[in-house]
């Protein structure tokens, strides 16, 4: 695997605030990388870096081995497509998707070729001569998605490229993506704050909060061991419980004390993160509560325990066994389930 | 950056542009030479003199009371006005219609009113210089309004209404208030524009109720004087006022 | 609250009607109705007439054009707050007497103003220049009275444009230029006509300037119109002129219309 594009360091502020902190990442060749991160944790700033179009306080961004700060955006081989798609609302669908080729001076009839079969890929051969606001929203997102790759860049970027969609037919567009990048060969980067969108398209995921990038791995790793309170609390739905582990032992804030075999040193300060479906109701259970919300998903529901501990307590029991709320309830959890975080 | 920079001096040669030749009239009042474009020294004599010229107070009076008047008028008409096309009527037509007087040529206008005014053989004076004005400032009055009107929920009124108001109640204990600041500056601005207005009321008016422009322009048909130096610069600087006023006010409107 | 509506419109309705009426029926003169005012407003001189303050018009709108388009693309670039307060800066000479505006040309521009005197002074020319009383006067006067009616239309286009469209061009390989020219200036066409029939519209209209910069020597349209009902007494053949202004206004809007549907589609 070839590092493709290398961010070295990279900090940007706007006033007083850091909207990029220290970022680093290594993107390979071909690969579908997705950023990940909640509202205002400057996913739009990096890609906007990568682009070109924002200014590095310090740090370095190396594409193919070239060192791009003094590429200008409209000279670098990344293409951007925007979160609000950016048609140019004064010209047809192919004179938008032929507008980046024209730049280049190709000749007339590859112009046409190109743009022509690319339309036909993503599924709008006989729209090319409507304006843009006569598509959905589906077809804009097609268009925009075509006028960036029809350049063939390095690296294609993409801000948010489904939000604006509806739920099935983002679906679709997440599965399309995902063929798409794979037709054309192109390195994606997409930015997203739908974390089942990144887990279901993204060969890996980097989390980002506050400018930081808390880490890097792939989606099943981020799920299994994530590397911090914060991307355990952001991925999933998840239970981080405090606590000092002491020969086998695991002393909980409200100083319940349960078995805990899992791998650390003795007498350190640890987060316990439990999935839902580690922890089960049991009369036989330690831990005593009660029930403050109840809600189905499917076969199962999601029971949300206040516990006396840090944060209440979430777990799933099947249909059958649903308690009420306001009822008092018994939980446990196998010592060898869970995973240990370290503090950040 | 250098794009930036460009267009900031450009900028800056336009506002010189704007204001070099106002700023130079004002310099030039305080002039003390007789002789307009010689500088011999500081003084505020062309003001005292200008506070002695009948004419000029005379005018001033007749102003006021056209600016006063067609200000009361604007005002409330033009917030029914406003009510009316924007709670009432759907075609844009009709909204269109009312907000024209402040679009067509101010002389179309003018030789519009002066024929129909003839035609009902009204006599001319500041009667119909009111009326006339009115037409128009209430048309500015009413864009104003309306873009308050759009943006108060109309959920307001129905609130008022459902705890037990009255309709005219409700007019005036939520309405108006919440209209409050596009009043203020529908106001002021209708009095500016009436206080200012040439075109219209040298075609409206009668000969024995010259309006201040109509002095001015009398007066500035024979040439530069300091006097009329003065008078300008008392003119610009009292519109300014009022307009920078009602500025704020607008502002004020947005942000409540 | 229909009654309302219906007092507020009817004086403006009276107005737009009687102004079709009066052409043969009022001014003192004959009843009956008649072409023949209409077809004089085709004699020669007044062509002429109509012919002069198109041009000076023109040329009017396209320096104030030229003047303003930049001016409001300076605008824009701004922080918000300054784009304020540059927006009032720029209107605020607009809401202040109009003819102590067109004075203060004279004061520049006579041969003892300001402008000759400090070209004496500089040696640069040893006898004053004519420049008030002249075509030029005029044109500057009228420049200068609406060149904010110019820039803000074209200013509210420019700032309704989202960003990032210029950053797409830019992004697809266009250069800064390229963006301006391909992206910005198409779309802000339709808020620049607007601007351009602001100005040139008062402009055609307008007789204070022609008359105390053109010192009467440049006749233009709006001078005829005053004179026919003020002098002449003609009143038929003033409306004839003065419907032919606001006809002309109303085909400008609807040109102006019909270019935006083109440039921006349906939309
Ligand atoms: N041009 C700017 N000027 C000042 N602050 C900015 C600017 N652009 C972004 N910021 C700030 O930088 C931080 C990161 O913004 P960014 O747009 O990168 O967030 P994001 O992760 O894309 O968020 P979202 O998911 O809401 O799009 C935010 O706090 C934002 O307010
Ligand atoms: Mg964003």
């Amino acid at each position: 695997m070839t590092v493709l594009l290398d961010i070295h360091n990279v900090s940007k502020a706007f006033d007083q605030l850091a909207a990029l902190d220290n970022v680093s990442l290594q993107i390979h060749t071909n690969e579908f990388f997705a950023i990940l991160g909640p509202s205002g944790s400057g996913k739009t700033t990096l890609l906007r870096a990568l682009a070109g179009f924002e200014s590095l306080d310090s740090g370095q961004i190396v594409l193919d081995g070239q060192d791009v700060a003094d590429v200008p955006p409209n000279e670098r081989p990344v293409n951007l497509m925007f979160q609000s798609y950016a048609l140019f609302p004064h010209m047809t669908v192919f004179d938008n998707v032929a507008y980046g080729l024209r730049r280049e001076k190709r000749p007339q009839g590859e112009i046409a070729e190109r743009v022509t079969s690319l339309l036909a890929t993503v599924g709008l051969g006989d729209m090319a001569t409507r304006r843009t606001h006569q598509l959905s929203g589906g077809q804009k997102q097609r268009v925009a998605l075509a006028r960036a790759i029809v350049k063939r860049p390095k690296i294609l970027l993409l801000d948010e490229p489904l939000s604006a969609l509806d739920r099935k037919v983002r679906e679709d567009m997440q599965l399309e993506l995902k063929r798409l990048q794979h037709e054309v060969g192109i390195t994606f980067v997409v930015v997203t704050h739908d974390q089942e969108e990144a887990m279901s398209m993204a060969d890996r995921i980097a989390v980002m909060d506050q400018g930081r990038v808390e880490q890097v791995a792939t989606p099943v790793e981020l799920y299994k061991n994530p590397g911090n309170p914060f991307v355990a609390n952001f991925i999933g739905t998840s239970t981080l419980l405090r606590g000092h582990l002491s020969s086998g032992r695991l002393h909980l804030t409200n100083g319940v004390k349960v078995p805990c075999s899992l791998p650390s040193e003795d007498g350190a300060e640890i987060w316990l993160m439990l999935r839902p479906e580690d922890i089960s109701q049991t009369p036989a259970g330690a831990i005593t509560g009660t029930v403050i919300s109840t809600n189905f998903y499917g076969p199962n529901c999601l029971v949300v325990a206040e516990c006396g501990l840090e944060i209440p307590v979430k777990y799933l029991v099947g249909n059958s066994e649903v308690p009420r709320v306001g009822d008092a309830t018994k939980i446990s959890w196998a010592g060898d389930t869970g995973v240990v975080v370290r503090a950040s | 950056m250098t794009g930036v920079g460009k267009l900031g001096w450009v900028l800056a040669a336009v506002c010189f542009f704007l204001y070099a030749p106002i700023a130079i009239v004002i310099v030039m009042s305080f002039n003390a030479s007789k002789i307009p474009f010689q500088w011999t020294g500081f003084s505020t004599k062309w003001y005292s003199e200008l506070f002695a010229n009948a004419s000029v107070l005379e005018g001033l009076r007749n102003s006021l009371i056209v600016g006063v008047s067609t200000m009361i008028l604007s005002v409330v008409l033009g917030v029914l006005l406003a009510i009316g096309i924007t709670r009432h009527s759907t075609s844009s037509a009709v909204q269109a219609l009312a907000l024209a007087p402040a679009i067509i040529p101010d002389l179309a206008l003018a030789i519009g009113l002066l024929a129909l005014f003839s035609a009902i053989s009204f006599p001319l004076g500041l009667t119909t210089v009111i009326l006339s004005h009115t037409i128009f400032c209430m048309a500015f009055v009413a864009a104003i309004a309306r873009g308050r009107i759009l943006q108060i929920d109309p959920a307001l009124e129905e609130a008022a209404l459902d705890l037990g108001d009255t309709p005219r109640g409700v007019f005036f204990r939520v309405t108006v208030p919440s209209l409050m600041p596009a009043i203020i500056a529908g106001a002021l601005l209708a009095f500016t524009l009436s206080f200012d207005e040439f075109v219209i009321t040298f075609f409206t008016n009668g000969p024995s109720t010259p309006t201040l422009p109509i002095v001015i322009y009398s007066m500035v048909r024979f040439g530069v004087t300091p006097e009329i130096n003065a008078l300008a610069s008392l003119v610009l600087l009292f519109s300014v006022a009022i307009v920078l006023i009602s500025q704020r006010s607008v502002k004020l409107s947005q942000s409540i | 609250m229909g009654y309302v509506i219906a007092f507020m419109v009817l004086p403006v309705a009276i107005i737009a009607t009687y102004s079709f009426f009066q052409r043969g029926q009022y001014g003192g003169i004959v009843y009956s109705l008649t072409l023949d005012n209409f077809a004089r407003a085709l004699d020669s001189l007044y062509v002429g007439i109509l012919g002069t303050s198109v041009a000076l018009s023109s040329t009017v709108t396209l320096l104030a054009l030229l003047i303003g388009f930049p001016t409001a693309l300076a605008i824009t670039k701004l922080q918000p707050q300054h784009q304020n307060i540059a927006l009032v800066l720029v209107i605020l000479p607009f809401w202040t007497n109009f003819l102590i505006r067109t004075y203060a040309w004279i004061v520049l521009l006579s041969s003892e103003g300001l402008l000759n005197q400090g070209l004496l002074g500089l040696g640069i020319i040893s006898d004053p220049l004519a420049l008030l009383y002249t075509p030029g006067a005029v044109v500057m006067g009228l420049l200068y009275a609406y060149l904010p009616l110019m820039v803000l239309p074209i200013y509210a286009a420019l700032s309704r444009i989202d960003p990032s469209l210029r950053e797409a061009a830019i992004d697809l390989g266009a250069s800064r230029f390229t963006a301006l020219r391909q992206v910005v200036f198409p779309l802000a066409i339709p808020g620049t006509l607007v601007g351009c029939v602001f100005v040139f519209v008062p402009s055609v209209g307008n007789f204070i300037v022609p008359e105390l910069l053109g010192g009467g020597k440049t006749v233009m349209v709006g001078n005829l119109i005053r004179d026919q009902f003020l002098k002449a007494r003609d009143w038929p053949f003033g409306s004839v002129l003065a419907i032919a202004m606001v006809v002309m206004l109303v085909l400008l809007f609807a040109l102006q219309a019909r270019i935006t549907k083109r440039v921006l589609g349906q939309g």
